[in-house]
């Protein structure tokens, strides 16, 4: 890595103010931190947002962050699309002066909006759409990014000779060898932007029938594939995962059959998770499906193939027909829930402690 | 009104065969190894959606363009098993496919020499090196108003309604052509099997290439390397051997433990 070409060149995260799967913005802010922290510089934040809180959520404590642009635009409002969203973060980013050609990284949260906020802004400033970024790293002066492809069955390696560049971040696999004891504050700035912004179109929304937990920060990740044969099969599923107060998940043919919505599709073309477990059932463990799910997290995996994949990766594997095994489980976590809610203290108004 | 729907795809390599080695091309932009063989999840969702528009719209013009890099003949005539009016294909093996702008760009010219296009469908990741990035990028060259990873559209002979899903609300949204749409998999939008006589004749039809003389690659973005994906490192699995009760009562205790965990 050259530390010369990373510190000549700016850095920033850019947080758009979150719409639907916005993404976790603790992804971009750790890989800036990391290349940073590489390069023994800092990095600079920009939030957008349409009201005067538009930095809520973003966690910086610790980080090596110079300036954070606080930029709004008034008549953004608290939620708006994101052809709206991609003008203003246009303007921010011309506020705080990047222009074509700039010899700037900026990075969004990997995720529906910031997938498509990150190619647009490429093709506005003329500069590079680095797509998904693994890992990133300055090699002979030049920015080097992996990423995934065919399906996450391969990692390219692509050269950025000039900028701007945008990318998104999922999750960051490297540690920086150079860890920050305490950072200083960061300057802040407010941005106030203006410009007229495209109209809003007509839209109407309507609320799904779903009623679950959020795939998002769940502990527990229950999620079937192909194996689970019908949606019957996928209701024993959900039946479980309201035993275990666990989020249903379900991997892209479980989705192309219509058993489980696309919102809760996991995988390197869906939704990226990393609970602490995450019980595959029915799911042969492709590389593309796995590529959703954080390495940390323990797998569980029910497969009636010993040969699946999943095994492979699993930390605890059952060979089992699931149409036979889910009833018996899901008596048996049942009765388990019910003797530790009987056994935990009762608090005043007699609910359950458990 | 005539309703002019162009699909964009460009085929994915077979995900149940291995992936042969990967060459990068001496000028760093093409690479070989594995050329596109069938369409992708989001090429067929794409492809569901336009059939459906030309059910429920009898004056539908439907036109594939099918981006095929190495050329691909089985991938022509599977497209050509479900009748569109016209099936364009296009040898681009000089595009630079990891860069995703400059794929737009190529794109946004092919499109702009249709005659007035009035829905254009491309699936959420085009082909196997993009991450969604290129429907993007392409809207920005197009200018027109876009809606992303949308599951299903209906026409009403003056505007469009697309449909999308997003954790749990449904939305839709109207907008007067012409539109780009990303398209996501959905069981709305399962690709449907052609008629057998629609088969039958894709195989005996000819679909010539059109060769894209021109083409500059990018030099903001080449590659640099391209290989396996690592295999991912866990701990060594422990299968619970024996009858159904004690594999039952093994799974139970360990999701009732991980419930419980603090």
């Amino acid at each position: 890595m050259s530390d010369r070409a990373m510190q000549s060149s700016r850095l920033m995260v850019l947080l758009p103010q979150p719409d639907g799967d916005a993404g976790s913005s603790q992804a971009p802010v750790a890989m800036a931190d990391l290349l940073a922290a590489e390069a023994q510089t800092q990095f600079e934040v920009v939030f957008v947002g349409g009201t005067d809180e538009v930095e809520q959520g973003a966690d910086l404590s610790n980080r090596r962050v110079a300036t954070v642009w606080s930029a709004r635009h008034s008549d953004l409002g608290p939620a708006a699309r994101s052809d709206r969203l991609v003008h203003a973060c246009e303007r921010a980013l011309q506020a705080v002066g990047v222009e074509r050609g700039a010899d700037v990284l900026v990075l969004l949260p990997a995720g529906e909006q910031g997938d498509e906020l990150a190619a647009r802004l490429a093709v506005r400033f003329d500069g590079v759409a680095l797509g998904r970024c693994i890992d990133i790293a300055w090699t002979d002066d030049v920015l080097h990014v992996r990423r995934a492809a065919y399906g996450a069955r391969a990692h390219l390696t692509v050269k950025a000779s000039r900028g701007p560049r945008f990318g998104t971040v999922r999750r960051v696999e490297r540690k920086a060898d150079a860890t920050l004891e305490r950072a200083p504050a960061p300057r802040v700035v407010r941005v106030e932007v203006s410009g007229p912004l495209p109209a809003e179109h007509a839209t109407r929304t309507a609320p799904t029938e779903e009623q679950m937990l959020p795939l998002q920060g769940a502990r527990l990740v229950i999620a079937g594939g192909r194996g689970m044969q019908s949606e019957a099969g996928f209701a024993l599923l959900h039946e479980l995962a309201d035993a275990l107060h666990a989020a249903v998940g379900g991997s892209l043919p479980a989705v192309d059959a219509g058993w489980v919505s696309v919102s809760r599709q996991v995988g390197q073309s869906g939704k990226y998770v990393s609970p602490r477990v995450y019980v595959a059932v029915g799911i042969s463990g492709t590389p593309q499906h796995l590529a959703g799910i954080g390495p940390h997290t323990r797998i569980v995996a029910i497969n009636s193939d010993p040969r699946a994949d999943i095994f492979g990766v699993a930390e605890l594997g059952v060979v089992a027909d699931c149409q036979v095994l889910l009833p018996a489980l899901l008596a048996r976590v049942r009765a388990g829930v019910a003797a530790a809610d009987a056994a935990a203290p009762q608090l005043p108004g007699g609910t359950s402690a458990a | 009104m005539t309703c002019n729907v162009v699909v964009l795809a460009m085929g994915i390599a077979d995900p149940k065969w291995p992936l042969p080695s990967l060459e990068i091309g001496a000028e760093g932009t093409a690479l070989r190894g594995a050329p596109p063989t069938m369409l992708g999840t989001f090429d067929e969702a794409a492809l569901e959606v336009a059939l459906k528009v030309r059910d429920s719209h009898e004056s539908t013009h439907l036109t594939f363009v099918l981006i095929d890099g190495s050329g691909s003949e089985a991938l022509a005539r599977t497209v050509g098993g479900y009748r569109p009016d016209a099936l364009v294909r296009l040898d681009a093996s000089a595009l630079p496919a990891c860069d995703a702008a400059a794929m737009a760009t190529f794109m946004a010219d092919v499109v702009r020499t249709l005659p007035a296009p009035q829905l254009v469908l491309i699936g959420r990741e085009f082909g196997d090196l993009d991450d969604g990035a290129v429907a993007p990028c392409l809207v920005e060259h197009l200018g027109w108003p876009f809606a992303a990873l949308v599951q299903e559209v209906a026409f009403d002979g003056q505007r469009f309604e697309l449909m999308r899903e997003r954790g749990t609300v449904r939305e839709w949204s109207e907008l007067a052509p012409p539109v780009l749409a990303s398209v996501t998999n959905d069981r709305r939008n399962r690709l449907r099997h052609p008629l057998l006589k629609n088969v039958m004749a894709a195989k005996r039809a000819v679909y010539p290439v059109t060769r894209i003389e021109g083409i500059r690659a990018s030099p903001a973005l080449t590659l640099a390397a391209a290989g396996r994906a690592p295999a991912p490192a866990r701990t060594p699995c422990r299968l619970v051997e024996g009858p159904l009760d004690v594999q039952v009562a093994a799974l139970a205790t360990y999701l009732l433990e991980a419930r419980a965990a603090p």
